[in-house]
């Protein structure tokens, strides 16, 4: 379904399929860039290990890739395409986490039947690369089995003046004073854009909470901005410093009167009043969201704060992508 | 008492009859200058919008290359007026806008519809209509029409026409035209007699137009309008009807403190038109002759109650017409082949 969702938006660049290098167990020092995989065995992605001389083997293990990005790769956001994964897995690109699906033991959840997609942020992206992917398998099947494995980037790119896919901070339950906090610093991580599902709240359906924390400069804060927040399943709202800004379908106080339809597969662009974003201190964008039923959360991308000229630029050329 | 309805009460029934008997004069579909976005500037009259997309309208936007967008989008469209008719009031229609919109004329806002964020409302329902004062329009000139737009989801833009600047002609046949402003107030149920003025809390509001859209959003219940009215002797003579368009949901109307007619009364003696579709009626009440002060003031009070979303006296014509008007008024608009109409009895 990702793939369907995103194969409109991004265009492949690089294939990733064939030989990596793999090791069973598991040391977070393999994620490193530095780390020395020479004496690791071979492997064949997209393929079971069961069928590679690991029959039987179930647990922990570890996938390693490096790839040159010339001049034609950087200085872009690019999104690494992983197919399937049997049945949890964490990525890095050059020692930095950049997503995950699924829940690791003791928490386990499987999610082997999530296509795999990962945004790689462009600061990320330098000449020589290390992609390494932690992947546990609890029975049967297990690693990277199937699918396309490829880098990918947008085909129209929205310039935006402060992207902010990655980390934000992450709560369930609702308190609209959550919206301006002074310290999240006990809120959990969360990748956006990801569904909760494959991180760590598999079957949670209701209310949370997205925050996100950032110091913009004087020339930005005097500007016409557009936070951008991708689709979300299901309902949100959007708060910046506390102030209640738009939303996409309908909150109610009564939680049973709340009816969520087609607001999940919505793109959310929301206007920001001048003067809501603060110049050279920290500002909060809080994101409250109710989902009622299924798959929730940021789920799709791009998410980030454009400038209005920036976007309308963005919805032009679109279209004229479209009518060629 | 049978009989002193008939005598008395006027009401004719319209299921699907136009509201009032609008005449285009110019029509506004076709291509519109359009951009995504949201700036103050894009009102003003000497914006230029040269190179902004063309999409044509109505139609939604998704549709036009913009699929998927969500948010704010101005229409801009520049137009010819030639000489007005002075004595028609101008009504500009825009069929159906998803969801909010704001309209500019030469710059200057003439309404809008719904609400922004952050008190969002959706309007997408309502057949935008705006009275538009004839001042704002340059005649023998070019003229501009910017409107903004907000759509939460789904399809948006101005979807439904007809789209265009029209006459309200059914105006033309009113001897005394009592649109504009009225005095107005809340007031508590009365059993339905004349209410004490005294104790109310009087302010001003437009007719025809909802309260909800005069600073009254979201008020159920009753509410009082107040109007003066001097009638010549010589119009005096004539047969005349009070004509008070249409009204949501119930009203009573009294004329120099007699009550002269209700839409409830006429309900109980079976001239009706389906449950809960009072406010489709035009109310048309005969003013008894020797009810009227020839030559002098006389006073209108309309008690009304909504019961149920938007309220108040809404549509024209609003005003005093003879009974033979009305009667042109009736059978050319409002006449419903399957209904016998209690003016049927009356005036046939």
């Amino acid at each position: 379904m990702l793939s369907k969702t995103y194969s409109q938006e991004l265009t492949p660049i690089k294939e990733l399929s064939g030989s990596w290098k793999f090791s069973l167990g598991d040391n977070i020092e393999w994620s490193s860039p530095k780390f020395n995989d020479s004496d690791w065995k071979t492997i064949t992605v997209p393929g079971s290990w069961e069928e590679q001389g690991y029959y039987g083997y179930d647990g922990i293990a570890w996938y390693r890739k490096s790839f040159n990005a010339g001049s034609d790769l950087q200085n872009q956001n690019l999104y690494i395409e992983l197919g399937y994964i049997d049945d949890v897995d964490e990525v890095f690109i050059n020692g930095v986490k950049i997503g995950a699906t699924g829940t690791f033991p003791p928490f386990y959840k499987t999610a082997y039947n999530s296509h795999r997609i990962y945004f790689i942020p462009k600061k990320l992206v330098k000449t020589e690369n290390i992609i390494a992917v932690r992947v546990f398998d609890e029975h049967l099947e297990g690693g990277i089995i199937q699918g396309k494995i490829q880098l990918l980037k947008e085909k129209l790119p929205m310039e935006f003046s402060i992207e902010l896919q990655g980390y934000w901070k992450f709560k369930k339950g609702d308190d609209v004073k959550w919206s301006d906090l002074e310290d999240y610093s006990g809120w959990d991580d969360i990748i956006v854009p990801g569904l909760w599902e494959n991180q760590g709240y598999k079957n949670y359906d209701g209310f949370a909470w997205y925050v996100i924390q950032f110091t913009p400069d004087e020339s930005l804060a005097k500007e016409s901005l557009v936070m951008v927040l991708g689709k979300i399943d299901d309902i949100d709202q959007l708060y910046i410093n506390g102030q209640f800004i738009a939303s996409t379908g309908e909150f109610k106080g009564n939680i049973n009167e709340i009816n969520c339809t087609f607001e999940y597969n919505e793109q959310r662009g929301y206007y920001i009043p001048k003067g809501v974003i603060k110049p050279n201190v920290r500002n909060t964008i809080a994101v409250r969201i109710y989902d009622c039923r299924g798959d929730g959360g940021i789920y799709k991308g791009p998410v980030g704060i454009i400038t209005q000229d920036n976007y309308i630029e963005y919805w032009k050329n679109k279209k004229g992508l479209r009518t060629e | 008492m049978y009989k002193f309805l008939i005598i008395n009460f006027l009401i004719s029934i319209a299921f699907a009859a136009k509201p009032q008997e609008l005449e285009r004069f110019k029509n506004l579909e076709g291509e519109w200058r359009f951009s995504i976005g949201d700036k103050p500037e894009w009102a003003a009259k000497d914006f230029n919008d040269n190179d902004w997309d063309i999409i044509s309208a109505p139609n939604n936007w998704e549709s036009q290359g913009y699929d998927g967008y969500n948010g704010f989008a101005w229409y801009r469209k520049s137009f010819f007026i030639g000489e007005l008719n002075d004595n028609l009031p101008i009504i500009l229609c825009l069929g159906r806008i998803d969801d909010v919109d704001e309209v500019y004329i030469n710059g200057k806002k003439i309404g809008g519809s719904g609400a922004f964020f952050p008190d969002y409302k959706t309007a997408y329902q309502e057949e935008r209509k705006y009275i538009i004062p004839e001042e704002i329009i340059n005649q023998n000139a070019e003229n501009v029409i910017a409107i903004r737009v907000y759509d939460m989801y789904l399809t948006g833009g101005i979807m439904q026409g007809p789209l265009g600047f029209y006459y309200d002609i059914t105006n033309s046949l009113l001897e005394i035209n009592l649109s504009g402003t009225w005095r107005f107030a809340l007031s508590e149920p009365s059993d339905n007699i004349n209410p004490k003025l005294s104790d109310l809390k009087w302010g001003n509001i437009t007719v025809p137009g909802y309260w909800e859209q005069q600073g009254f959003d979201n008020y159920d219940g009753y509410a009082v309008y107040y109007k003066k009215v001097i009638i010549s002797d010589e119009l005096a003579k004539k047969d005349l009807v009070l004509v008070l368009g249409k009204i949501d949901d119930y009203d009573y109307v009294y004329f120099n403190g007699k009550l002269i007619g209700s839409i409830v009364d006429l309900k109980d003696e079976g001239a009706y038109f389906g449950k809960g579709n009072e406010y489709t009626a035009l109310r048309g009440y005969r003013i008894p002759g020797e009810l009227i002060n020839a030559g002098n003031e006389n006073t209108i009070i309309v008690k009304v109650y909504d019961y149920f979303k938007d309220g108040g006296i809404y549509e024209g014509p609003i005003g005093i017409m003879t009974s033979e008007k009305f009667n042109i008024l009736r059978k050319k608009y409002y006449n419903h082949k399957n209904i016998n109409t209690i003016w049927d009895l009356i005036f046939n």
